[in-house]
């Protein structure tokens, strides 16, 4: 599996970054208004938004060059707040803005999977 | 039983918060446009939405930890309500909910608002007595427990949570002491004592517990309310945004049956 890229810096996001977790439940909700809740997976999964700002054309370069081959393709990736690696990814949708020479922005929604 | 955790100040939450009360109505529109409408108790909640900014990691990890344990909306946690009152009955401390040993109380007492909803306390007992009421707040909150006194004789008032005691002095004008801090660690619940010494008068006002570290405005309270036992998240996603170093900002949904 391919690796998600990291910036010139070594970093691997930029503030704010926004880390999503999420289970799944079925909720039934009876007449009398009461409800029950049933979970329906054992663990969560996960998601981050990386938005990167003032990024010079190598890197847009090598996002999209990333974002190419990894397709729908599953890659490592490193929680770029914990540390914690690998995770089984893919991405689930990028953004690119050309704001200026050598001044770009990309957004990449990433999507844990099993 | 899970708790929403507080702030590292203690705070519930972050102003701003919204909540909103939903009721259900079972209702009956006739054919002669006749409208017939029954309350669906059981259905009534509370939906909240908290903002938070500026959480750091640990306050963060506890947030994330309550999600991850209820598994999404699927398990409920305790609430309290981040502004109620939650004494029963601050203004009829006659009632059962408190607890006033060998006291002998007297209403009708002018208060600082002059209005009669203060209360004259007297302890002709050789030993110190307390007014007491226990409430539904486990001991690892921080909670502060407030009211309004004064004394004609001037002396000293001692307010207490659980194990933890506050004096403050007394005299012939209205003034607000408070006790702060978590109470009994593991317990279910707190109690809290306006203590009297053998022989002392005072009038009192404006008793009130919150679950925060200081005092805000007083709000009168009836049956007990804002304690919300079976809450649980709105939805099944949580999302924290890392807004710099140590730093995490996230709105979070809960409802709570009533």
């Amino acid at each position: 599996m391919t690796n998600f890229p990291v910036l010139k810096s070594g970093a691997r996001a930029q503030y704010p970054m926004a880390r999503t977790i999420r289970f799944s439940t079925q909720t039934v909700e009876f007449l009398d208004g009461s409800r029950q809740r049933y979970s329906l997976q054992g663990r969560y999964m996960r998601n981050w938004v990386i938005r990167l700002d003032l990024l010079d054309d190598r890197e847009l370069d090598q996002f999209g060059v990333f974002y190419r081959e990894a397709g729908n393709e599953p890659f490592t990736y490193t929680d770029p707040a914990t540390g914690e690696t690998p995770i089984k990814c893919i991405i689930w949708g990028w953004e690119i803005c050309y704001s200026g020479e050598r001044s770009g922005q990309s957004t990449f929604n990433i999507l844990e999977v099993l | 039983m899970n708790w929403f955790p507080q702030t590292g100040s203690g705070s519930i939450t972050q102003f701003p918060f919204h909540r909103r009360n939903k009721w259900r109505t079972i209702s009956n529109e006739l054919e002669n446009g006749e409208w017939l409408g029954l309350p669906d108790p059981a259905a009534d909640r509370i939906e909240w939405q908290l903002t938070f900014k500026d959480l750091n990691d640990d306050e963060a990890a506890r947030l994330r930890a309550l999600f991850v344990v209820s598994k999404g909306t699927a398990g409920s946690f305790g609430f309290t309500d981040p502004v109620a009152n939650l004494l029963a009955w601050s203004e009829a401390l006659t009632h059962a909910d408190w607890q006033a040993g060998l006291l002998y109380l007297t209403p009708g007492v002018t208060d600082p608002e002059n209005a009669q909803k203060a209360w004259s306390i007297t302890n002709n007992a050789p030993g110190a007595q307390s007014l007491s009421q226990t409430v539904g707040v486990p001991g690892d909150y921080v909670g502060c427990f407030s009211a309004w006194v004064r004394s004609a004789a001037p002396g000293s008032i001692t307010l207490q949570r659980d194990n933890i005691q506050s004096a403050a002095s007394a005299g012939p004008v209205w003034k607000q002491v408070f006790v702060s801090g978590t109470g009994n660690p593991g317990t279910t619940h707190s109690t809290v004592s306006v203590v009297l010494n053998a022989g002392q008068t005072i009038e009192v006002w404006g008793l009130q517990f919150e679950a925060q570290p200081y005092a805000s405005q007083y709000k009168p309270s009836a049956a007990g309310n804002g304690i919300y036992q079976e809450t649980y998240f709105a939805n099944d996603e949580l999302t924290m945004t890392c807004t710099g170093v140590g730093l995490t900002a996230c709105e979070i949904s809960l409802v709570s049956r009533l």
